[in-house]
């Protein structure tokens, strides 16, 4: 801490993937959102964390990582496949610096990838072997990152009126969580920011201390919270505490007009040379069905309207990072200076993040992030890094405000996942709950093929829930995949419900899917009772 | 042979016993996977028969032979073979081969030019004024093919790490890899149920002024009611009833037959039920089933003040003003959305995209406009001795097994010198051709009509 620090700044990063994995194809398109996202936003993280570390910067950064994401990560079949996925990228760049000789700009960029990519492929292989949760555990361990958990599967919790399908989406992620990080989780980031007033029972419940709502969630809770969001509540009768979203902070990395990703000396993310270059040269590097698709290597900078890019240049793009950095701290300390004397205390800038949008869309994010928290560091002494738990730990005296329900979707609260595209999703997971509930109680000490069966119907409903179907289906990109997923994991689930009651277990089939839906190994359906 | 035994051969003398025993194994693999290939192959004694002719027979090719040499080579091959099996073709030069298709060949350095739209372009008349790259292929020459089938590596069936960490398998082969392990049979498509066989509704709020509800009424329900109703059956119709039971009073609302959902208008901060049922043309409404209780937000801050942390109503204000309680819309984030549009206006690629975890990306894709994109890329290739050291302006270029090589360049405008230089392998000869290349393209007024 800080002598004389006037406020707190807790930097958010919301790390989540659908559960994708299909043993069934030997490539699947999909897979590859996960691995886009090591190469360009976890690995890049823990770079940074190591550097933090070697280098003795002072820094607190909360993260979650959702257990589908952890499942993902310590899963061998992905870690295989993307070592394979990381090799045909190195293969492809050392082509590209090759094909590139004539053009130095290019011909530079092409180092840069073959360089990431390689050192990649060192992080991932020879330095974590192959299983990047230890990286994050370590950092845990020594008390500069906190990692939260998130509903098992991402559920979107506002939209599941029964409480047991609440309760089961978080007491099997905080045990997920003490598996692979070795404690309990303090705190839970709900999917989506989605919050309705009861979940706070079952937070506590699993023993977690904290979550976050979106401003309006603090903003309009009952009754008005004396601090607006830059200090959390506590929810009345179960002393959770609920922290909002600070608008000032989120905005100046988001903005339309003056947001940092919007630079026109930023990578542009959608010049990329699968779409870019001829296609026989660049088909060994597609997917089974040949369509273009984003390789990783982009050589073009957004620039401005218009068809024509400039060359990227990351030297300029870096410099720009900083630039951002000191801008981003610049106006925290006036925001923390200015608020502390409004509230008469220290207040807590809250500014979660999507993981994914540094690195993966915003290439030069996880730059920005470490020179901020350089930065705040070293050049200032105003505003301290913190986590939650630390802040409770620090004022444990707060408020009582019973929060509003609310979500960090567009217009604020269930839009998105409850419309015309995605509303016939319901009914059945609806029912789903309530069978799952059902079933539980009607087995309730189940044993051999009974207990494998009402364990993958636990599994089905988790991976049906996923908030992700709902918004691909709503934002009209690969919809087609969010339609079967959600079907593949209705209908199997549908059979299981059936067999079960019928004593007619089919073995084989259950096995089949055991091996396809393995998500959470270790699951008990008994977890619904 | 037995398992410890093959482990302690080299991966090339693997390599040739695998090829030995037309054991389909590809040199990328890991050797450790090769052993298990090889050990499975032989042990089951298939690997025995391939010797003999039936192997052949199955491998007849046909006549459509893809030479391998990425140069553009033009090749008739004759093959007696019918079969259409999809095959592979490697050329070997000066290697007899048992295998009955003949390629001719005709290499030729030639400049490719992509244009992505079907315009003729300038760039590609002038990219054809051939650079003199006369190297060793220019002569016709008979190439004898080997045609092969392309088998797929057998995939090992259960357990395919063995236990063994990614990296203990991936580091004996020097990060590479096999063809990955496929397991599973395709999935079945799954059929969803189109109703669960009960009479329910429920209700949901989707924001502070609506609320989402789904019902279900079973056959069996409905063949009750109508005897109930009898001839006053066809006059009744189905209806919503929304409780509000803040205010105590209720809407009904008249759905058909045929709707499943509705989405209904209420006001925030409210307490609302909603039954579904028949109502009559005596205006009696009949309950068929009734929600949950359903709130929905206020959709506003709230008015009451906690007088345990009473502060001046000026300086509340100021903090609700300070947290962003004045601004359009709460929450989500439009801004983002705008931003991320005005980002895709500018896309050119019409990739889809989308991001998880957040309803906050939500990207939109745009029409674009029309484009012409044209870049010329340079292949250069040609053929020497297997063990000659060949350098293309200067930089050493590796050569395939035959001797050939081919390198591919983006080609900028201006003039390029490239001297293509091989040094024999016993360095007592040296040759080199040199390649001038000259490009230049002209972009055009776009003409409108």
């Amino acid at each position: 801490m800080k002598e004389g620090s006037k406020g707190y700044l807790a930097l958010v990063l919301h790390a989540h993937l659908p559960y994708v994995r299909h043993p069934e194809y030997d490539d699947f398109l999909e897979e590859d959102w996960f691995f886009e996202a090591l190469t360009e936003t976890y690995i890049p993280l823990i770079e940074i964390f190591n550097r933090f570390e070697e280098e003795g910067v002072d820094y607190r950064i909360t993260m979650s990582l959702t257990p589908s994401l952890l499942s993902m990560m310590a899963d061998p079949l992905l870690q295989y496949r993307y070592l394979r996925h990381l090799n045909r990228l190195i293969d492809l760049a050392g082509r590209e610096i090759e094909r590139t000789r004539w053009m130095p700009e290019f011909h530079e960029l092409a180092l840069m990838y073959h360089w990431k990519f390689t050192r990649a492929r060192q992080i991932f292989l020879d330095r974590y072997d192959s299983n990047l949760i230890s990286a994050f555990r370590h950092h845990q361990d020594a008390g500069k990152i906190e990692i939260i958990t998130c509903g098992a599967t991402h559920g979107f919790l506002p939209l599941m009126p029964n409480d047991k399908a609440v309760r089961a989406q978080i007491m099997i992620a905080a045990d997920h969580y003490e598996k692979h990080l070795g404690r309990r989780p303090r705190g839970i980031w709900l999917a989506e920011c989605g919050y309705r007033p009861g979940v706070d029972k079952i937070i506590r419940d699993a023993g977690i201390r904290y979550f976050f709502t979106d401003t309006h969630g603090i903003l309009y809770g009952e009754p008005r919270p004396r601090y607006g969001v830059f200090a959390p509540v506590y929810c009345p009768g179960t002393a959770v505490a609920a922290f909002g979203r600070d608008r000032e902070s989120s905005k100046q990395v988001w903005s339309a007009k003056e947001g940092y990703p919007g630079d026109h000396f930023y990578r542009d993310f959608y010049r990329d040379i699968g779409f870019d270059l001829d296609y026989d040269y660049i088909r060994p590097f597609l997917h089974a069905d040949g369509n273009r698709i984003h390789t990783g290597i982009k050589y073009h900078r957004i620039t401005g309207t218009g068809d024509e890019k400039e060359v990227y240049r990351p030297s300029i793009a870096r410099e720009k990072a900083a630039e951002h950095a000191g801008n981003f701290m610049f106006n925290r300390e006036k925001q923390v200076e200015h608020l502390a004397g409004l509230l008469g205390t220290k207040p807590i800038i809250v500014s979660p993040y999507d993981a994914e949008l540094f690195g993966h869309w915003w290439y030069e994010g996880p730059d920005w992030i470490e020179f901020l928290m350089r930065k705040i560091h070293f050049d200032q002494d105003t505003v301290d890094t913190i986590t939650p738990s630390e802040y409770l730990d620090l004022h444990p005296k707060l408020q009582a405000v019973q929060p509003s329900m609310s979500s960090w979707g567009y217009k604020g609260y269930n839009e998105v996942w409850l419309e015309g595209s995605n509303d016939w999703i319901y009914p059945h997971l609806h029912i789903m709950s309530d069978r799952m509930v059902e079933l539980a109680g009607r087995f309730p000490h189940a044993d051999g093929l009974l207990r494998r069966a009402l364990d993958q119907a636990a599994r089905e409903l988790l991976l049906a829930q996923s908030s992700d179907w709902a918004f691909i289906m709503k934002t009209g990109t690969m919809v087609e995949y969010a339609h079967k997923r959600t079907k593949d994991h209705i209908g199997r689930f549908d059979r299981l419900y059936h067999d079960m009651l019928a004593s007619k277990i089919n073995e084989k089939w259950l096995g089949e899917v055991e091996n396809r839906d393995n998500i959470f190994p270790d699951i008990d359906y008994r977890v619904y009772t | 042979m037995t398992k410890p035994e093959l482990r302690k051969m080299t991966k090339k003398d693997l390599l040739a016993l695998a090829k030995k025993k037309r054991i389909s194994v590809s040199e990328s693999m890991l050797k450790a996977d090769i052993v298990d290939t090889v050990y499975g192959r032989l042990s089951s004694g298939t690997g025995k028969i391939s010797n003999n002719v039936k192997s052949k027979r199955v491998t007849k090719p046909k006549a459509k032979a893809k030479v391998k040499a990425k140069a553009k080579t033009k090749a008739k091959t004759k093959a007696k073979a019918k079969t259409k099996a999809k095959t592979k073709a490697k050329t070997k030069a000066k290697t007899k081969t048992k295998a009955k298709a003949k390629t001719k060949a005709k290499t030729k350095a030639k400049t490719k030019t992509k244009a992505k739209a079907k315009t003729k372009t300038k760039a590609k008349a002038k990219a054809k004024a051939k650079p003199k790259a006369r190297v060793k292929t220019k002569a016709k020459k008979k190439v004898k093919a080997k045609v092969k089938t392309a088998k797929r590596a057998p995939a090992p069936r259960q357990g395919w790490d063995n236990g063994r960490t990614i990296r203990q398998k991936a580091v004996a082969g020097k990060y590479e890899l096999t063809a990955g392990p496929v397991t599973m049979p395709p999935v079945e498509s799954m059929e969803i149920p189109a109703d669960y066989g009960v009479t329910r509704i429920v209700a949901m709020a989707k924001d502070p002024s609506w609320i989402f509800s789904y019902w279900e009424i079973t056959a069996d329900r409905f063949m009750q009611l109508e005897k109930k109703f009898g001839a006053e059956w066809t006059k009744c119709t189905m209806a919503l009833r929304v409780y509000d039971r803040g205010a105590k009073d209720h809407l009904d609302i008249g759905i058909g037959y045929e709707a499943r959902a509705w989405y209904i208008n209420v006001t925030g901060g409210g307490r609302y039920q909603v039954a579904i049922g028949v109502l009559t043309p005596g205006g009696r409404f009949v309950k068929i089933a009734e929600s949950a209780t359903v709130e929905t937000p206020r959709g506003r801050a709230s008015d009451r003040i906690d007088e345990q942390w009473l502060i001046p109503d000026d300086v509340y204000d100021r903090i609700f003003a300070a947290s962003g309680g004045y601004e359009v819309t709460a929450g989500g984030s439009a801004e983002m959305h705008k931003m991320l549009e005005a980002r895709l206006e500018e896309q050119l690629a019409s990739e889809a995209v989308s991001s998880f975890g957040s309803g906050e990306l939500m990207p939109e894709e745009k029409e674009r406009g029309f484009r012409l994109r044209v870049a010329t890329e340079l292949i250069l290739y040609g053929a020497t001795e297997p063990d000659a050291r060949v350098t293309i302006q200067g930089k050493v270029v590796k050569l395939r097994r035959d001797g050939t090589f081919t390198a591919r360049f983006a080609l900028p405008d201006g003039a390029i010198d490239i001297p293509v230089t091989a040094v024999s392998g016993d360095r007592v000869e040296e040759r080199t051709i040199d390649t001038d290349v000259k490009k230049k393209s002209r972009v055009k007024e776009p003409v409108i009509r």
